[in-house]
């Protein structure tokens, strides 16, 4: 019989009442690459979390090498040598790799670090893994991708038996890429097993062994790699009922409607060639998997980042915009993606942060803040947009993700821009929120203001949009009518799984 | 009012306002309590002439306070100002004899620094503290080359005027204070540019989304500190009737102490001129108060620090981080 590395059956669990996982049955053979795959909130990472200490499970049995096992914190995890490598990897910039590797197991007799072993073993562990990588530079100095093994490194050094990789080759170029492919391939070889989780389906054929697809919260199907194709995975993991917001209802018919921004074959240092139209009261849906381009092409078209080649054109002028302000004037709006660090002001109060970029109208002797009319505004936007907060002079950080989210829509929309661009409208808000949201966005349109939703959530395209673009690996990938799209499409034309482009 | 935050405590939300609220409210209990303890405790204390006094000598070295408010709340800091003021002293003293030429020479040594500090930090990342304090030593250095270290005490009559009489019972910079003051507090917290300031210290990187030229604001505010420093310099000659080498000696520092016990946030982005004001006037009342009680001047320093603690302790923020 073959030896099991991670035995798992049965496993349930929930949080605050509601089942994540239902009865999960995984298994991890020694020396495998199992890639877990499955959509956000199928309980990839749940069970993950459960495997690495994070979470306790509720219910079910785990066995590592046969032996059924408790795990109630990280410590145990490490100790049953279990590492995890999650996406935001966690070394310190200022030191070395090789320093990074050995932090916290330092060579050396009492205080001393021994530099010319720690440099002799850290280079003998790159070795190990082929990769050429100078362990004397500076972390902060190299790319993500040999910050990566660094830290497979350090999990080798913890005697890990089994890795987990979260995402690993998100944000890597393909030359580290083809590092990442001959190192894993080592791991394979000193016969540690590997749990893989990606949403780069193309990837599974190269990296992977086996698959196990997770779908609300249970198993559908575990596979031998080669024994399933790209579009049954894409099946499994979508499932038969694929979204369920309503779709967007073509409210105006857009044949006649003017074009308002129009992109002719733009490009800058981190998106290439992308070409679209934008129609007055058109929805422009534009997804793609992580570091697929989004936030970088809003970033372009709001003066954040500099056009390199192509124009852009809003409302029937072209425009090479230096800076946001500029593309402000031009009428073009951005709600940015992240929120708290870039799209509001923690430490304001509500009044102030929608009053930021609407100061122009609300001026009295050409430099100063006409008092009253800040409150007006923020009293009507507030209202306008059901924020829930005491009043108008409550701090930012004191409301809920949801709230803050409808705050910074509202000073936008207050500014009535002719082109509004949303990247992740309702990340990490509630569910009641979202809905207002949507309805807002279709509103909005239906107005005639040419909007565009940037996301990652596909469903949220689906739902929202008349027209998607897809971006992937920071070019446009293809472009399809919102009606009648799914989610399949969306996933076949990103992996190129179609026949045709 | 105690009954009623009782009850409310229960919300942790509104419990968090209540903490905040109270360090406001804190510094100005403790300025009032200050006052009061030593108009009861000494007789000299509450006498106009007294208040008046204590006002006075702190209004020249607290136009150096304002400017160094507007660099903090904008996310930096200024440590040139007193080089700044001492250097701006001595080109005025120079020309005092043209009135007008002294006060623009003075005030263009402003200009410059606070240009020169704002073009270097706006366009590198050389953290404002090692810049500005590299600045001040530069500024110093300037003195003592131009004057090869002799103090200059030969201030023409007409020049001595401009910080010399009263106006009413007032001493003129008194009124030049008030003037500023008010001034500038218009501008920070009623027009367009003093609400980027705000934003800029805040959060940079939301304030460049939301179409606001953050350099051009933090160029403002090393010009503007650079510009009340010198006019600090200028009056602090005329007033003393010598352009002294070693004048404001000490004074960036007590402009930052005063910023900060005042309230304002070293993070950038919330505080004001009115902490500052507080933050100015409970030094001064508390040196006051200890010179009337004839509490020996060596002790002086050790009280100070002993506030600055305080002050720092009451800012709900830094508590927060440790828990």
């Amino acid at each position: 019989m073959e030896t099991y590395a991670i035995k798992m059956e049965h496993i349930q669990k929930g949080f605050s009442g509601v089942p994540v996982l239902k009865e999960v049955d995984f298994e991890l053979k020694e020396g495998e690459i199992h890639a877990l795959l499955g959509e956000n909130g199928a309980g990839k990472s749940t069970l993950i979390k459960i495997l690495s200490g994070a979470h306790e499970k509720d219910d079910g049995t785990v066995r590592v090498f046969g032996e059924e096992v408790e795990i109630h914190n990280p410590q145990d995890a490490h100790a049953l040598g279990i590492q995890c490598i999650y996406q935001e990897l966690s070394l310190i910039p200022h030191l070395s790799v090789a320093d990074n590797i050995f932090l916290g197991r330092e060579l050396g007799k009492k205080a001393w670090i021994n530099e010319r072993d720690t440099y002799k073993k850290a280079r003998e562990m790159m070795d190990m893994l082929s990769l050429d990588i100078n362990v004397k530079s500076q972390v902060q100095s190299l790319g993500i991708g040999a910050q990566f093994f660094t830290e497979i490194c350090r999990c080798l050094l913890g005697n890990a038996r089994i890795v987990i990789l979260d995402e690993p080759t998100s944000a890597m170029t393909p030359i580290e890429y083809g590092y990442f492919l001959r190192a894993i391939k080592k791991l394979r070889e000193q016969h540690i097993s590997v749990i893989y989780i990606s949403h780069r389906l193309d990837e599974i054929k190269d990296i992977c062994d086996r698959v196990t697809i997770l779908r609300d919260g249970k198993n559908v199907r575990t596979a031998e790699v080669k024994d399933i194709t790209i579009p049954e995975i894409i099946h499994e993991m979508v499932g038969k009922d694929a979204s369920g917001y309503l779709q967007r209802q073509q409210g105006a018919d857009l044949t006649k409607a003017p074009v308002m921004m129009k992109l002719d074959h733009v490009s800058s240092a981190k998106i290439e060639d992308i070409s679209f139209e934008l129609k007055a009261g058109e929805i422009l849906g534009v997804t793609g998997l992580l570091g697929a381009g989004k936030t970088e092409l809003a970033n372009v078209i709001f003066g954040v980042d500099k056009k390199t080649r192509g124009t852009i054109t809003v409302d029937g002028r072209e425009y090479t915009f230096k800076n946001p302000r500029q593309a402000m004037k031009a009428g073009i709006g951005l709600v940015p993606e992240d929120r708290k660090r870039t799209g509001l002001f923690q430490e304001f109060d509500i009044k102030s942060n929608i009053a930021i970029v609407n100061l122009e109208q609300m001026e009295q002797w050409k430099v100063l803040v006409h008092r009253s009319k800040e409150k007006e505004l923020a009293k009507r936007c507030v209202k306008d947009m059901n924020v829930k907060c005491r009043n108008t002079n409550q701090k930012m950080k004191h409301l809920s993700g949801g709230n803050q989210q409808k705050v910074v829509l509202s000073k936008w929309i207050a500014r009535n821009p002719k082109v509004l661009l949303l990247d992740e409208p309702t990340r990490g808000i509630d569910v009641g929120s979202k809905e207002e949201i949507y309805n807002l966005i279709h509103e909005l349109a239906n107005e005639g203001m040419a909007v565009m939703v940037l996301s990652s959530e596909m469903p949220e395209v689906l739902a929202l949009s008349d027209r998607i673009l897809i971006l992937h690996d920071r070019k446009c990938k293809g472009e399809i009518a919102g009606e009648g799209a799914t989610q399949e499409g969306i996933l076949m034309t990103i992996t190129g799984g179609g026949d045709d482009e | 009012m105690n009954e009623k935050t009782a009850s409310k405590e229960m919300a942790s939300k509104i419990k968090v306002f209540k903490i905040t609220d109270l360090r406001r409210y804190t510094l100005l209990i403790v300025f009032i309590v200050m006052c009061v303890f030593f108009s009861v405790t000494t007789d000299a204390f509450l006498k106009p002439g007294n208040l008046i006094d204590v006002i006075r000598s702190n209004s020249i070295s607290g136009l150096l306070a304002i400017g160094v408010t507007y660099t903090i709340l904008a996310g930096g800091i200024d440590l040139s100002t007193e080089a700044v003021a001492c250097l701006a002293g001595i080109v005025a003293g120079v020309f005092s004899e043209n009135l007008l030429l002294a006060i623009v020479g003075g005030l263009a040594v402003g200009i410059v620094f606070g240009f020169i500090n704002g073009f270097v930090l706006t366009r590198t990342n050389i953290q404002p503290f090692i810049f500005t304090l590299a600045i001040s030593r530069i500024g110093r250095g300037i003195v003592m080359i131009y004057t090869k270290g002799i103090s200059l005490y030969d201030i023409d009559e007409g020049f001595r005027q401009i910080a010399k009489g009263t106006i009413g019972p007032i001493p003129v910079p008194i009124l030049y204070f008030a003037i500023i003051i008010i001034a500038s507090y218009i501008l920070l917290n009623h027009s367009r540019l003093g609400r980027y300031v705000y934003a800029v210290g805040s959060n940079a990187e939301a304030a460049r989304l939301s179409g606001i030229k953050v350099e051009r604001v933090r160029m403002f505010v090393y010009m503007l500190s650079g510009i009340l420093a010198a006019l600090g310099g200028i009056l602090l000659t005329a007033r003393t009737s010598a352009a002294e080498v070693a004048a404001a000696d000490g004074w960036s520092l007590d402009a930052i102490s005063a910023v900060i016990i005042g309230g304002t946030s070293m993070r950038g982005g919330e505080g004001g001129i009115f902490n500052t004001i507080l933050g100015i006037f409970i030094i001064a009342v508390l040196n006051n108060g200890l010179v009337l009680l004839n509490v020996p001047s060596q002790y002086y320093l050790f009280i100070k620090g002993l506030l600055m603690v305080f002050a720092v302790l009451v800012d709900f923020n830094s508590l927060k981080k440790k828990s």
